[in-house]
């Protein structure tokens, strides 16, 4: 007798997730509605020129070498190939003058190679094209 | 009118437009059940016109005239059966002694076709799937015969339209025949293929089963039989159980076939929503776990609710 | 052409790579009907070089790379593998980092056997499970992005202490967290452990005795439910585990569902350590600088930590310079993927296979590194 309520609460208990119809649900309609990102999230980098000495101790601590030097006004500054970051801050981290620094931009989406390289502007970085 | 009758109103397109409903508030109340937003109303639309659009290939060694033909006669046999239920009256369209019978053997049509499909594909997990498909046969196919010839031997004929003119004049069946009822909803799910009985195709151990080499048009037909399967089964449970177009109060002439009309697919509705509630709350059995259950729960379950009607017959209460 | 007559009774179906059941585990079935005669492993689909990639970088820039071995949980790789660093070179570790360091990897590990509750049950075709656990595992993540950053791959730990300081808002966010879970594990008990469908799919599914879990090299949480009372916490504990109280699951029958039942009591017992260490954080520093060009002495150094999956161990040579000359990864998933599961999986039924695969939860990345 024991052995078939068991079975019988164990059978029908688990049809108590209609409680779940009167909840909110947990996902969001994604393009339309977003989780807003938190300002320490590790995203795309932001440059700022004044600061940047010109060392490059960002491109020799990278693991994956994805910094490497380009000219811009008559001076050397670092530029970031997205696609081989990975994104661990270690560039942040050693930059004596903190001008490197990872905004938590993070909706990076190209359909073209060329893009993910962050050239040079007057702001700092800026994707090439589009 | 025929012609109209056949293709326009319950026949073709209103049962295609549907049968596609049923499935989004299928999968809707599945994912809110789940907690989750769940897919917008267009979605099983969008899902069949992405499927016909994208390329079909049929495999190099499989014969190609039974892979084409498959899935047509499969949709051709559950539009057959959804005609044949009387949706706002006491007569269907085309109503004859026996009907019962051969809406049941329409229903079993698309079992065969998807072991057909199996067969005919070739490939180990088709296979195996295939024969999954014929095992579960086994299983769900007795009591669901009984469980719905229970309702026929209380109106003493073979017809669904007597049934349902029993039910309109006296009380719906479900009350009379609780384990008939219960016993014919838990052997549609194992008919339909769905969890906890979906070993045939289930995804996870044998990517896909019998449909693992369809894509593009067939397979769009496909999905369109399993859908139509289970807007046609529940609308038969619903006729026979629940009372059919019957609804509390009266009105005469057009607006109460309208009104009759509208109370079935509500009807059906609830049906298929227990479908759900059954779908979200369970895990997969194995074949033989499905095939043991059925034989040693479901059939003597259904072979009491007989006793008990040939009993209170022989003794004239009803 | 010489064809054995026996051999044509076979079919080979593969549980390969690109499976929805299988990770990305490649093994080859030979199948007669629905029973299974015998299961082939192939590793090595997801080989990425692990080992050779650390020889050539600083031991700061290896913290990155350590993170992605086993990608469903990264605390404990970054945790053994900064704890044999710190061994070889003798560095001294502030109090506040090794509690901080306890307390992700807890957290960690309750990410690791949600994330195991969703897949076993996706595997066993219960959707639902699937889907609300994987909503739970939400939590978490987002706990990993207050603190660090990164939300699967944190990169928290370095050698030294932590990379950033655990905030007041933390702290009072995960207090809300382990409330929530702890509501949610009182859904699941019926929900999911104790629903007829789960017992009858796992109940003497892939039956392992004690013995023979010591014969092939089963740890963590597969021994445990086999009988025999071995954790690393607390048999050769290490960083803040003397400090707390708590109790080694075990149970008796070695099946599919005594695995899954002792997963369930790691949950409990982990909401329970981090609520401890919680409530007697100390204060002070907690990083000590080494430098990106800090070399090592020479020597050997190896340390084990209990992660999720089981014995989680990093062999570390030096040679003086400041990048290792040999690192050793000892994954938990070898033994359980290569050795065990073929061993459980003979016999049984198609069904079966991806049960006993995932009940022994091997990582296919953890296994070929």
């Amino acid at each position: 007798m024991a052995y078939l309520s068991e079975k019988f609460s164990r059978t029908f208990r688990p049809l108590g997730i209609v409680k779940n119809l009167f909840k909110k649900p947990m996902t969001l309609k994604f393009p339309y509605e977003t989780l807003p990102p938190l300002p320490d999230y590790r995203g795309r980098h932001a440059l700022d020129l004044e600061k940047c000495a010109g060392c490059f101790i960002c491109s020799m601590i990278c693991p994956n070498k994805a910094i490497w030097p380009v000219e811009f006004e008559g001076r050397k500054y670092p530029q970031v190939n997205l696609g081989k970051c990975c994104w661990c801050q270690l560039c942040e981290e050693y930059c004596p003058n903190k001008a490197i620094k990872l905004t938590p931009h993070s909706m990076i989406v190209t359909m073209n190679k060329e893009s993910a390289i962050l050239g040079i502007g007057k702001e700092g970085f800026i994707p090439k094209h589009g | 009118m025929s012609i109209f009758y056949l293709i326009v109103f319950p026949g073709f397109i209103f049962f295609f437009v549907f049968s596609l409903l049923c499935e989004y508030i299928d999968r809707k109340l599945t994912a809110r059940l789940q907690s989750r937003v769940g897919p917008p109303f267009y979605q099983p639309w969008s899902d069949f016109l992405k499927l016909i659009s994208k390329e079909d290939l049929v495999p190099g060694k499989a014969d190609r005239k039974m892979f084409t033909a498959l899935p047509i006669v499969g949709v051709a046999a559950v539009i057959t059966a959804f005609i044949c239920i009387p949706l706002w009256s006491v007569k269907s369209l085309y109503p004859f002694t026996g009907d019962i019978v051969v809406v049941i053997y329409l229903l079993s049509l698309p079992t065969l076709i998807l072991f057909l499909m199996g067969w005919h594909s070739t490939n180990v997990f088709a296979t195996v799937g295939a024969s999954r498909t014929i095992t579960q046969l086994f299983g769900y196919e007795v009591p669901f015969l009984l469980a719905l010839l229970s309702p026929a031997l209380i109106t003493g004929e073979w017809s669904l339209s007597s049934v349902v003119s029993y039910q309109v004049d006296h009380i719906w069946l479900f009350c009379y025949l609780p384990l008939a009822f219960i016993v014919a909803i838990i052997s549609l799910v194992g008919k339909l293929e769905r969890v906890p009985f979906d070993a045939p195709h289930a995804a996870q151990e044998i990517v896909g089963g019998p449909l693992a080499e369809y894509s593009g048009a067939r397979l769009a037909l496909i999905h369109l039989m399993s859908d139509m399967e289970l807007v046609a089964g529940s609308a038969l449970i619903a006729a026979l159980f629940l009372g059919g177009f019957d609804y509390i109060g009266s009105l005469s002439g057009f607006a109460g076939s309208v009104l009759g009309f509208i109370v079935f697919l509500a009807k059906t509705l609830l049906i298929i929503l227990i479908l759900s509630c059954i779908k979200a709350a369970f895990a997969r059995l194995r074949i033989e776990q499905m095939v043991n259950m059925c034989l040693r729960w479901l059939a003597p379950m259904v072979v009491i609710q007989l006793l008990i009607i040939v009993g209170l017959k022989v003794g004239g209460l009803l | 052409m010489d064809i054995e007559e026996k051999e044509l009774a076979f079919l080979t179906m593969p549980f390969g790579p690109q499976h929805p059941a299988s990770g990305h585990f490649h093994a080859l079935m030979k199948v007669e009907g629905e029973r299974v005669h015998e299961l082939e492993p192939h590793p090595g689909y997801l080989h990425r070089g692990f080992e050779k990639l650390m020889e050539y970088r600083v031991h700061v820039q290896n913290c990155p790379l350590v993170d992605r071995i086993c990608i469903l949980d990264p605390f404990p790789n970054e945790l053994g593998y900064v704890n044999a660093v710190e061994k070889l070179g003798g560095v001294e570790v502030p109090e506040r980092a090794r509690y901080i360091r306890i307390i992700m990897t807890e957290f960690g590990r309750i990410l690791s056997h949600i994330t195991w509750m969703g897949v076993m049950g996706m595997v066993l075709g219960f959707d639902s499970a699937c889907r609300i656990a994987w909503g739970d595992r939400e939590r978490v993540i987002r706990l990993n992005e207050i603190i660090s950053g990164g939300r699967l791959y944190p990169c928290y730990f370095c050698p030294g202490g932590v990379r950033r300081d655990m905030s007041q808002e933390f702290i009072k966010m995960a207090f809300e967290n382990l409330d929530y879970l702890e509501k949610q594990l009182d859904f699941y008990d019926p929900f999911f452990f104790d629903n007829e469908t789960f017992i009858m799919r796992t109940k003497g599914v892939g039956k392992l005795s004690a013995e023979e879990a010591i014969d092939l090299g089963t740890t963590g949480p597969n021994l445990r439910a086999c009988g025999v009372d071995y954790d690393i916490r607390k048999d050769e504990p290490y960083e803040v585990y003397p400090k707390v109280d708590f109790n080694v699951i075990t149970r008796e029958e070695g099946d599919a569902y005594a695995r899954g039942m002792c997963r369930r009591g790691e949950i409990a017992e982990s909401i329970s350590i981090i609520r401890q260490l919680l409530n007697k954080l100390p204060d002070g520093p907690f990083r000590t600088e080494i430098g990106p060009a800090w070399a090592a002495p020479e020597g050997e150094s190896y340390f084990c930590v209990e992660a999720a999956r089981g014995e989680l161990c990093f062999h570390m040579v030096s040679d003086g310079s400041p990048v290792p000359y040999r690192a050793k990864v000892r994954g938990p998933s070898f033994s359980h993927s290569l050795v065990v599961f073929p061993y459980l999986a003979k016999g049984g039924t198609i069904a079966d296979v991806p049960i006993i695969y995932w009940s022994l939860d091997g990582c296919p990345a953890d296994m070929d590194r």
